[in-house]
């Protein structure tokens, strides 16, 4: 056998092979680099994401080029994996982004690696204050004093849409007040909606539409249960004091009255987030029953006056309890050669004109006073309507501070699907979250 | 002679180890550095928020992992897939199978059609699936309420019936590999031995217990192997997009938790102490169905 082959010259040619490959390979690398052409001295490269927000600023980005000589090259990754990227950059010492979308849940985390720089070192808080960004929002953003980005590209807020013909039907409004004792309106507290929606559901209906979904972080059960523990004078956990208040008598009952609303809410509650919210409010019906009511953002305002969209006459009206923030904008990454550059970026973004347009191109809550003074956006109808859901009339409620916050929220998910599945009760789900929080700030 | 002889020996092992390090080296490089890595760190304590620096800690991820109930949980929830998904995607594959292995008229454009969700990506019909189980708009619940008059199932949200809407899903997805693969295994079966069988008056039933079961061994060995690897340690795409892990963590599985664990939550170290976790198992398992085709 051994004597059919020249052990050696084989040997020999294999790695000879090798050899070649990789002085091919490295040739070949060296030539792309080398013909690529000289990238822009002043290019910065930004996480970014789609919506009709950032296709707004897409679309005005060559004005910033000119004017500032600052070439700006967007990543577009899925807004849901943001993080992880950014955390990845942020480990490198040799980053491949200089800026990135934050999201408002995910700062505390990213805030804690101290890889984010504090815009206060560029314009100290009076000063945005004084361009007429809203204080209320900032303090919402700020960790430990320092504040990371502003929330000028995106500013979700949650309205309560409702059915007109249903609110102005004389029948119902009857046979309301004759079961309720008052008149039939728009629900403006927690404990009215309660009342509308089991009025609506006694009657037939589907009483409100809940977004509740226990898997998606920043949506769903995350959007109702934190402001409502507020409301009742409860919360999850308070990183400044390090005090877990998830199972205070204020948190159950928040958690009780959620439990007792679903209800009268569309069976899929536990599934369902804005998608679901939206195809609802556009058919009029779930599982073939009319809907009555529905907690959703507001983003889809406009769609509501597109017949050929929406089958049924809806309207909008303040979120009749509070809400937690639901912010993005752009924050500069600390270990970036060209963080005067993203500044710059920063800066335009959340100009008066740059938040005016982005504001104007799908609702949202404005973050400057002075935006919102803009007779252009102030004779919207649903610049009042969020605003009011968004801080004026209840304060924000603000996010877990604290750098494992993401899975303190996680936890929190898992026990309100075991009080909302019926695997616990209120107070033993709260109790079982105490334990997870008492544990995960351990870490 | 002798030493000539001796020298041929080694002359002969040295080639093979010639030829054998550059595959080495690039195993070494993508597949052995990592998962030593991925053992270290495992060994590790290593969070990303707050930051904390990489400190030996031994098996300390390991005993807070058994000790904790959302693990123990999603620990099950892994075994009892694999449990129900693995068998049900082996006899459905077996059965379609001999069904194309029959010279059946349209024989190539069944096995085509057969083998369509292999050639979907597994988001994608992760994806349709989540379309088709829809409380409200989904094509089965219209067909149990409209055309049977069944209540509407809450498919993703019922946490006892979530799993079994994943199971569903990838075993639509993965028993085609099973059909093809078995179907492989049936081609290569000489007809002389069916002949044999006829000549001695087997039954079909008889034929398929001592000739065809028999004949398929190695393939079906390898197929439940490639498959319990697969259910076990790679299942993401499916729960990931279908139900997200819940409801209540009914639908969690190991992939899905490990991932979440080390990316979302930071904890790197618990993050790779289950992913050796559930090597581990796959290994015992793998090594159980071995042992199991052997025995016989």
């Amino acid at each position: 056998m051994m004597k059919m082959f020249n052990v050696k010259a084989i040997a020999k040619t294999v790695w000879i092979a090798i050899v070649i490959i990789v002085i091919v390979v490295a040739a070949i690398g060296v030539y792309l680099y080398a013909s690529q052409p000289a990238k822009p001295e002043k290019l910065i490269k930004i996480a970014w994401t789609e919506g009709p927000e950032f296709d707004f600023i897409a679309g005005k980005l060559s004005e910033f080029e000119d004017e500032t000589g600052i070439t700006v090259e967007f990543l577009t990754i899925p807004r849901a994996h943001i993080v992880e990227r950014l955390m990845l950059e942020m480990l490198s010492p040799t980053p491949s982004i200089d800026g990135s979308i934050v999201y408002v849940l995910e700062e505390p985390s990213l805030a804690a690696t101290g890889g984010l720089v504090n815009l206060y070192d560029y314009q100290p808080k009076s000063q945005w204050i004084s361009q007429g960004f809203y204080e209320s929002q900032l303090n919402i953003l700020e960790v430990n004093g320092s504040l990371y980005y502003v929330p000028s590209l995106w500013n979700g807020a949650l309205l309560l849409f409702y059915r007109t013909d249903l609110f102005a039907d004389a029948t119902l409004k009857a046979n309301f007040k004759a079961e309720y004792g008052y008149d039939l309106a728009i629900p403006a507290t927690p404990e009215k909606l309660l009342d509308a929606a089991k009025f609506f559901h006694d009657k037939g209906y589907i009483g409100i539409h809940l977004q509740l979904t226990t898997t998606e972080m920043g949506s769903g059960a995350y959007t109702i249960f934190p402001p409502l523990a507020s409301y009742y004078g409860g919360g999850i956990y308070n990183a400044t004091t390090r005090q877990i208040l998830c199972n205070s008598t204020g948190s159950v009952k928040a958690l009780n009255y959620l439990m007792n609303l679903t209800k009268y809410a569309q069976p899929t509650y536990l599934e369902d987030g804005t998608f679901e919210a939206e195809t609802a409010i556009k058919a009029g019906t779930v599982g073939g029953k009319e809907l009555a009511m529905a907690d959703q953002w507001s983003y889809m305002y406009p769609m509501l006056s597109n017949a050929s969209l929406v089958s049924k006459p809806w309207n909008i009206s303040m979120r009749p309890f509070p809400q937690g923030p639901d912010m993005l904008g752009v924050a500069i990454l600390k270990n970036s050669p060209k963080k005067d550059y993203v500044w710059e970026f920063v800066k335009w973004t959340s100009s008066a004109e740059i938040v005016k347009g982005t504001t104007l191109a799908t609702p949202k809550a404005v973050c400057r006073s002075d935006v919102a003074a803009d007779p252009e956006v102030a004779h919207n109808y649903w610049v009042g309507k969020i605003l009011d859901s968004y801080g004026r009339v209840w304060p924000i409620t603000p996010v877990i501070k604290d750098a494992r916050s993401t899975e303190i929220y996680e936890a929190m998910m898992l026990h309100l699907g075991e009080a909302f599945t019926g695997e616990k009760t209120a107070k033993k789900a709260m109790d079982a979250l105490y334990e997870d929080i008492a544990t995960i700030v351990q870490y | 002679m002798r030493a000539s002889y001796g020298w041929h020996l080694k002359k002969e092992a040295m080639f093979g180890i010639l030829l054998v390090i550059p595959a080495f080296i690039i195993l070494a490089i993508v597949y052995l550095y990592p998962l030593a890595y991925n053992i270290y760190l495992s060994l590790c304590r290593w969070n990303l928020a707050p930051p904390s620096p990489i400190t030996l800690i031994g098996l300390e991820n390991y005993v807070d992992l058994f000790s904790d109930a959302t693990f123990q949980k999603v620990l099950g929830n892994s075994l009892f897939f694999t449990a129900i998904s693995v068998p049900c995607e082996f006899f459905l594959g077996l059965a379609l199978a001999l069904l194309i292995n029959k010279n059946i008229r349209g024989k190539n454009v069944i096995t085509t059609i057969l083998a369509l969700p292999m050639m979907i990506a597994p988001v994608v019909a992760a994806l349709t699936w989540r379309w088709m189980y829809a409380y409200d708009y989904g094509i089965l619940n219209f067909l149990l309420n409209r055309l049977f008059g069944l209540p509407q199932i809450l498919w993703m949200s019922d946490k006892n019936i979530a799993m079994y809407s994943v199971i569903i899903a990838d075993v639509w997805i993965t028993a085609p590999f099973m059909t093809l693969i078995l179907y492989a295994g049936l081609q290569m079966i000489p007809t002389e031995r069916y002949e044999a069988a006829t000549v001695d008056g087997a039954s079909t039933w008889q034929m398929f217990r001592y000739v065809t079961l028999p004949s398929l061994r190695g393939v079906l060995i390898v197929a439940l192997m490639v498959r319990t690897i697969d259910a076990f340690t790679k299942l993401f795409d499916v729960v990931y997009v279908i139900t997200g892990g819940g409801p209540v963590y009914a639908t969690e599985v190991l992939p899905t938790y490990a991932y979440k664990v080390g990316l979302a939550f930071f904890r790197l170290g618990a993050g790779a102490a289950i992913s050796i976790i559930t090597l581990l198992i796959a290994a015992v398992m793998i090594v159980a169905i071995l042992r199991a085709s052997r025995g016989r």
